[in-house]
């Protein structure tokens, strides 16, 4: 690119001598032929045609825009007017000078194999790749051919252009070849064709031919429309090639961010994006190992502390059973040696005999003392892992929840068909209930309530450690959900209460009246409502007890390590 | 324990012979002996329940399960009473060769315990089948009785729609009191509204006491919640000494109304003296009012009479 630019530069200073020679109207370049063509007015300046043309004619006589002196025209106008022939002449040599220094400066210039990309073929050798046009003999030829063709005195005087500049072939007719296509047709029905060499015309072909009634145009206009337009797209082109340019410019900007080798962060010994996400994840994992590893260790030291205390009472309960069992051996001994003895021994020894058989009776009131699980103890040890990784020791977790719920919504009824599996029609409660329900491996601790109006605003005082709320709904009973979901939207913004688990319960599923449990959620908004919190509802109905066990279910998933749900 | 399940053991082991030996002794059969032997009431009473219900004799047996069977059909009103009553009697009395005129006393104590012992097990009977009817705000009745029970206790204020906050005034814990009828029923509402109407004075004093603004509680709920106690003990036979006792014939319904009202106005007194910080101590006082109330009935000559004091207090 750089260098072609050079070339045109060098080319543009060559020229600049031709240069001088312009019409002083127009300022454009006199050329040899066409519309720039020099042509003299009598009082000796010259102007170029298609400023002549423009000039308006007086008398049939033109005025010399610099001078006012009148030139006469005849009939065929600016056309009968002489050329500048020693202008011409002048333009001529001047242009040749130029070609030729254009044509060494090609021979020698690296340029050339741009010519050659052009990959035409030399006239004279097929074999040979053309890098110039002759202007006069319209020919392709590469440098050797050029110089041995031209290089008579008069074929010397050929106008060579380097092959990127040949000049522009004039279109030929396609009907009549002798003539030159000037028009093209403008009638949509020629252009709805596809060889668009069929719209080419001639002045025959417009006046008499095919096209003779059809719209035309000029050739030369209207290819300049197509290449205007063409640059118009080009304009349009180059800024969708920035834009695409910046895009990509910026896209290889964020993955070289990604990958933290843009300049930028390497100046600033930045890692990249993915790095630092890298080393979060590793940074997250390594704390929950951390916190992993001091969990074990708490939980090991769990185990620990239960077994030594566990040995401790063994041992000590074992050292208890032998010191008896000897007291007890001794004692027996004591009798047997006493009995052994005469009649009268005997007798004096009743009293120690005595007393030896008490204590016999005192170590056997111990051994009846100890309970079952004393006498046969159980080697296993029962462990739970709870949600939080914290170890529990025993058969059952225990785990306090509290029962709300508007009043007569069945907070009782449900508490009771838990305890005892009986339903029974309750009397409103006053104040609370507190019952502990076994199940599975849970034991749970439940206070029950009351929902009137005047015991809610005490329900805070049951909130202190509760692991889960369980709200009751009655789902046959409409009108009362504003009231309901007021309620829990109170619970739902205790401090306290924000790590319980909520439990909606929507009881009274058997009556015909009751609503869906979608519809429950929906009236709750419980979606929104407890957002980022563990909730789940649950259908239900007191009466036969459906669903409760369920809920349960639920409730003890939200206490025990998923994967250890029952101990065996 | 050991001992007592022992002694236990042996008094139904030797209670035969013992029945026979005292029989030759007294030449008076067992329910002779109660019925002579024990003052009237509760006492009596419940001897002579006991020892019909052990009889062996097959006899005395299907009269029991007719007087049950005729009980439970509320047959002992007027003169179906009369005749149960005999029926009793007669067969008793040729069970045990007892001569009707030489032992005319005996019949008509006898006779007396029979009516009350099958008038209390009728009473448990009509007691469910009031429990059992649910509030139905459709039936103009209930409805009467509801209201009624408002104007009694509030007189001097007007209701001013049917569902209204005003209930919660005297203790019911919505606007609409008919939810908080579910477990008791209608048993709930005519114990109120006899407390607000026999007692009228007293009931509006008790529930000026509820409505303390500290040491207060919801009058209403607590009516349903003693009406619960009270047909607990009506229903396990705990409430027995003092029907007994308190009755001259028949128990009816009107008893079990008047046990309400001293359990309400009894209740009122113990609330207070328990000193409650919130009305969340109410289970707590409630398990120990019912604890004192079944001591006092475990008492054979218990009877309950409403301090007419409270009255002028």
């Amino acid at each position: 690119m750089d260098r072609c630019g050079a070339s045109f530069k060098e080319l543009s200073k060559l020229n600049s001598k031709t240069n001088v020679l312009e019409c002083r109207v127009c300022e454009d370049v006199f050329s040899l032929q066409g519309d720039k063509v020099p042509r003299l007015l009598h009082c000796g300046h010259s102007v170029c045609h298609a400023c002549l043309m423009r000039l308006p004619q007086k008398d049939s006589a033109i005025q010399c825009p610099f001078d006012r002196q009148p030139t006469p025209v005849g009939n065929s106008g600016v056309w009968g007017l002489k050329k500048n022939f020693s202008l011409l002449e002048l333009l001529e040599r001047l242009q040749h000078a130029s070609d030729k220094a254009a044509i060494s400066f090609f021979l020698s210039a690296e340029a050339l194999e741009m010519e050659r990309k052009l990959a035409v073929c030399c006239d004279e050798d097929e074999l040979h790749v053309a890098v110039l046009y002759c202007t006069v003999c319209g020919s392709h030829l590469c440098e050797a051919c050029s110089e041995l063709t031209h290089s008579t005195r008069t074929l010397a005087k050929h106008r060579r252009v380097p092959l990127s500049e040949k000049p522009r072939e004039r279109p030929k007719c396609p009907s009549h070849i002798s003539h030159p296509a000037e028009f093209v047709c403008l009638d949509e029905e020629c252009q709805a064709l596809e060889s668009g060499s069929s719209r080419l015309m001639c002045f025959i072909c417009k006046d008499y031919g095919r096209h003779k009634t059809h719209k035309h145009g000029l050739v030369e206009v209207e290819a300049e429309h197509i290449r205007s337009s063409v640059i118009n797209a080009m304009q349009h082109v180059r800024k969708l090639m920035e834009e695409m340019s910046e895009a990509v410019h910026r896209i290889d900007n964020v993955s070289q961010r990604l990958e933290g080798t843009d300049p930028v962060s390497i100046a600033e010994g930045r890692p990249g994006t993915a790095t630092l996400a890298r080393a979060r994840v590793q940074d997250f994992f390594q704390q929950l190992r951390d916190s992993l590893e001091l969990q074990e260790a708490a939980a090991l030291t769990a185990v620990d502390t239960h077994l030594r205390q566990r040995l401790c009472t063994l041992q000590q309960l074992q050292t208890d059973l032998a010191s008896w069992l000897s007291q007890v051996a001794c004692a027996t001994l004591q009798c047997e040696q006493a009995i052994q003895q005469d009649d009268g021994r005997v007798i004096t020894a009743a009293r120690e005999i005595k007393d030896a058989l008490l204590s016999i009776e005192k170590q056997q009131q111990q051994l009846a003392e100890l309970s079952p699980e004393q006498l046969h103890p159980e080697p296993c040890i029962p462990i739970t892992f709870t949600k939080d990784n914290r170890v529990h020791i025993g058969r059952k977790i225990e785990m306090r929840v509290v029962f709300l719920g508007l009043d007569g919504a069945g907070k009782t009824s449900i508490l009771f068909k838990l305890k005892q599996n009986e339903f029974t029609a309750e009397i409103p409660t006053i104040g609370f209930n507190v019952e502990s329900i076994e199940y599975k491996n849970l034991k749970l601790t439940v206070w029950d309530v009351g929902g009137q109006h005047k015991l809610r605003p005490l329900w805070k005082h049951y909130y202190l450690n509760t692991q889960a709320v369980v709200f009751v709904v009655d789902s046959s009973d409409p009108d009362r959900f504003p009231e309901a979901l007021g309620e829990l939207a109170k619970l739902i913004s205790e401090k306290e209460l924000k790590d319980a688990s909520l439990l909606v319960l929507a009881n009274k599923q058997d009556l015909p009246t009751s609503e869906s449990i979608e519809r429950v959620a929906d009236e709750l908004t419980l979606n929104k409502l407890c957002c980022g919190r563990s909730w789940h509802i649950q259908a239900c109905d007191a009466q036969s007890g459906n669903g409760l066990h369920e809920g349960l279910d639920w409730l003890s998933r939200q206490m025990v390590a998923s994967g250890v749900f029952d101990i065996s | 324990m050991l001992l007592g399940s022992l002694y236990l053991y042996a008094y139904w082991f030797f209670r035969p012979l013992l029945k026979w030996f005292l029989r030759k002794t007294t030449k008076l059969c067992e329910l002779q002996r109660i019925c002579y032997g024990e003052p009237s009431g509760a006492p009596r009473t419940l001897g002579v329940e006991f020892s019909l219900l052990h009889s062996r004799v097959q006899r005395i047996q299907e009269v029991i399960k007719i007087l049950n069977e005729r009980s439970e059909n509320l047959d002992f009103i007027g003169k179906q009473t009369k005749s149960n009553i005999e029926l009793a009697v007669i067969s008793v009395i040729h069970v045990k060769k007892i001569h009707p005129t030489v032992h005319n006393q005996f019949i008509k104590s006898f006779g007396r315990t029979v009516e009350q012992i099958w008038g209390y097990k009728q009473l448990t009977f009509e007691v469910e089948n009031l429990r059992r009817i649910s509030y139905d705000s459709t039936n103009p009745g209930h409805e009467q009785m509801l209201i009624g029970l408002w104007e009694r206790l509030n007189p001097n204020i007007p209701l001013e729609s049917r569902i209204t906050k005003q209930w919660q005034d005297i203790g019911f814990q919505g606007d609409d009191p008919k939810t908080d009828f579910r477990g008791m029923g209608l048993l709930g509402l005519h114990n109120l509204y006899y407390f607000s109407d026999y007692y009228q004075r007293v009931a509006q004093h008790v529930l000026l006491h509820s409505l303390h603004p500290v040491n207060g509680y919801t009058f209403a709920i607590v009516g349903i919640n003693l009406t619960s106690l009270a047909y607990h003990l009506l229903q396990d036979g705990a409430a027995k000494t003092h029907m007994f006792n308190f009755a001259k014939g028949s128990p009816v319904m009107r008893h079990f109304h008047q046990l309400y009202c001293y359990l309400f106005c009894e209740f009122d007194r113990f609330w207070f003296d328990s000193k409650p910080k919130t009305i969340m101590d109410f289970t707590r006082i409630r398990d120990a009012f019912e604890a004192y109330i079944r001591t006092s009935l475990a008492n054979p000559q218990t009877v309950f009479r409403i301090n007419a004091l409270v009255d002028t207090i």
